[in-house]
This record gives structure tokens, sequence and C-alpha cells, in this order.
């Protein structure tokens, strides 16, 4: 049978991955793999080579492999990346992986994101307003331009990249991180909640918004493009201000005319 | 056996030190720490040794020692020192101008607009202003420290 170009055309890559196994007597140690690899392969792709065909006790997390899941970010030489978005050919001859720094190590590349989900729950990332209970049926209206206030901050899929970047998650443990902070920003800038006071009392902290000293490098790995950095300078703004926030926004959800009328008819 | 980080922090030297594949301003915010560091504890080695030498100099009782304060002049007065110092010019320059550039950033100045989202992402904070402020204060840092060294070597030193 005769080959194709496209299949002919492989390179050797030496990757070398960190592995780390509790049990084991020597529980972190990096191992180095030959993957060959095509044109359009990515490194989600070749981690999974070597699991299939030269490791299978390797150990690594991945679901859709089209950058939306969130679930397979690495740090790759040095920077961290989802696998499924990152292409062999932009990584050189020889490629380091490490797991997501600032997160418990599970196994191998797999990391323990509890703490991480626990800072995003303890932003309350949900709309708070007090009017809910008396207008369940009620419509939550917003302008074009309102949605576009905080649409690009509603895109993060919590890959744990920023957090893993951030220098002031190095060496804090208890920093909220640029997600966390991110997602209260994203709820404050929603026309439509009302808990701006509630949240900025979480985040206007030491370990808060304070803590976060404009590195960039949350918004620079960012795959979504969510833009933590600027996030958090909005939310200093704020803190300092002390306005804007206080005088919000659009009143209670308004009465839908048309859907009272024919109720009524 | 080495033990492992099972917290798996990055810590200093992969979390602060560990800059030079990251962006421009993570190579900043790195600078920023070192020189706040740096000019922090020139600092407190500045007060030891000018109240040491200025307590000795206005100390009434023996009549004033200016010996001490002069002795202490002439031995820091020499390439080495004043090396030190230029070094100490060029931190608090750029700790000082880049602590504007944060403030700045911090009112929401210079770090762009919110957008709707669209491929390629390309993020409105470190594309903004602030990049380019951060470049211009990096040259105006050496410049400043160029003046430093006509004053520490070319007046003070007579070269």
């Amino acid at each position: 049978m005769q080959r194709t170009e496209f299949e002919e055309r492989t390179e050797n890559v030496s990757v070398k991955v960190f592995r780390y196994d509790s049990s084991s007597i020597k529980k972190a140690k990096f191992d180095t793999f030959i993957v060959p690899v095509k044109k359009g392969m990515t490194l989600l792709e070749s981690l999974l080579y070597i699991k299939e065909r030269l490791d299978p006790s390797f150990t690594f997390r991945y679901s859709c492999r089209m950058g939306i899941c969130g679930s397979c970010g690495l740090v790759v030489n040095g920077k961290e990346k989802l696998a499924c978005k990152t292409q062999m050919e932009t990584l050189g001859k020889s490629i380091e992986v490490r797991p997501l720094n600032n997160m418990p190590l599970i196994r191998d590349l797999v990391v323990d994101f509890s703490s991480f989900l626990e800072k995003h729950k303890k932003v309350k990332p949900y709309i708070i307003r007090e009017d809910v209970d008396k207008n369940p049926d009620r419509e939550f209206k917003q302008l074009p331009e309102e949605v576009n206030n905080y649409l690009i901050f509603a895109d993060c899929i919590k890959c744990g990249l920023c957090y893993s970047a951030c220098p002031t998650n190095a060496t804090d443990e208890l920093y909220l991180g640029p997600q966390a902070l991110t997602q209260a920003y994203r709820f404050i800038a929603d026309s439509r909640d009302d808990g701006q006071m509630v949240r900025m009392n979480i985040v206007d902290t030491n370990h808060g918004i304070w803590n976060c000293h404009f590195a960039g490098s949350c918004t620079d790995v960012c795959p979504k493009g969510v833009d933590p950095a600027f996030a958090i300078q909005q939310l200093k703004t704020l803190a300092i201000r002390k306005s804007g926030f206080l005088k919000k926004k659009r009143p209670a959800a308004p009465i839908d005319k048309r859907r009272e009328i024919a109720e009524h008819s | 056996m080495k033990s492992v980080n099972t917290k798996n922090n990055a810590g200093i030297y992969r979390g602060w030190l560990k800059f030079w594949n990251r962006n421009w301003e993570r190579w900043l915010y790195t600078m920023h720490r070192i020189t706040g560091i740096g000019v922090g504890l020139y600092f407190i080695a500045h007060i030891w040794e000018t109240s040491y030498s200025a307590t000795a100099f206005l100390d009434v009782e023996s009549g004033g020692s200016p010996i001490i304060w002069t002795n202490l002049m002439s031995f820091l007065s020499n390439e080495f020192f004043h090396t030190g110092l230029l070094l100490v010019v060029l931190a608090s320059v750029f700790h000082a101008l880049n602590g504007i550039r944060l403030i700045l950033a911090e009112q929401g100045i210079l770090i762009g607009r919110v957008k709707p989202p669209s491929f390629p992402y390309i993020p409105a904070s470190i594309r903004g202003g602030q990049r380019y402020l951060g470049a211009g204060l990096v040259a105006l840092s050496f410049i400043l420290t160029v003046y430093g060294f006509y004053q520490l070597f070319i007046i003070g030193l007579g070269w």
C-alpha cells in the first residue's frame, strides 16, 4: 500500500514527563519517552501515545479534546497550556511536561482541584438579588451592551491555568486566585446582580484583590481570553472609589406585560 | 531521598524568579520584587551606617568627632561602593516608576476596555497602554541611571 506524504512525515520528539506515585519508594521522578510526531499532532495525542503504547500506568486527565472542558491543563516547558490545544510542532524537539502548580499532587500529571473550586464557591458565583422569590417567573432582561460587560469573564472553563501561573498563588495558599476573583467581578459586572457588597467584603482583603501585583501571567496563559488581570484591577478600582457598585443598576426584573395579559385573558 | 512537595506550590524559585518564558508584565513584576527587596536592604544598611557615624559626629560630650564621619566617607568613596550606589539608583528609579504604572492599573487606567469574546481572544489588559508605559519606564530608568553615573563617577570621583 502506498503511503501518503502526510503519513510519512514523522519526527521523533523527546517528551519528559513528571511522574508521581505516593505508594512507590521513589515518589517523584521524570520519565522520558520518544514520541513519533506527525504534522497536526497535539500534545494530548502525544500523551495518549505514551499511555497506549509505552507505559499504561502513565496518568493524566482529559475529556473533550477541543479546549472546552478545561481538564487537560499542564505546565509545558515552564508555561501553562491546554494539552488538547497545543500543537507539538510549536514545542521543539525536547519537551518537559509537569502537572499544574499550586494544587496538591494526586498522581503523575493529575492534581487535586478541591481548594481551587472551594475558592471559586467562596465568591458566590451566582446571581444574588432579593426580588427573585417575589417574582419567580420573571425574566431578567438585559441590553446587549450590559451582556458585553461580563460575557468575556463568563467564558471561564475552570481549567486552573491562571491559578498555576500566578506568582502570588505560588507563595500564598490562602490567596483566592485569579479565577475566583474574576468570577467575583463577572457577577458584580452583571446588571441583574445585587450581591456586590457581599462579594466585595470577600475579595477586598489581604488574601484577595490586594495580593495581586499585576504580573499578568493569568491573562497570558488563559486559553479563552478571559483576562483575569483586567477583572482584578477593576475590582481594585471599585474598592478604592467605593462607588459604582453602590448605586446599582437595573431595578427588579421588569414585568412582562404581554405575559400578564395572556395570563389574565 | 529528596522529599516531594506534594502541595506542589511553585514557591519563590518557580513562582517568582523563573520568569524568562513569561509575559512582559511578569518580567516587570519580578524586577519590581527584586528591586524592592534590594532597596529595602540598602535602606536598612544606610540608616544603620548614617546613624552610627552621625551619632559620633554629633556627640557633644566628646566635643564631636568629625573624624569618624570623614573616615567613613573616604572609605566609601571609591569605584566599588559607587557602583553599588549606581545599582541603588537604578533599582530605586525603576521601583518608583513601575509603582506609578501599578497605581494607574489599579485605577483602571491604561489596561484597555472590556470587549466581547472573539477568537483569537486577545486580552485587553496585557495589550493595553500600560505595556508601552512599562517599556518607557524601563528606558527612563536607564536614562536616569546614566545621570546617576555622571553624578557619582564624573562629579563624585573626578573621572
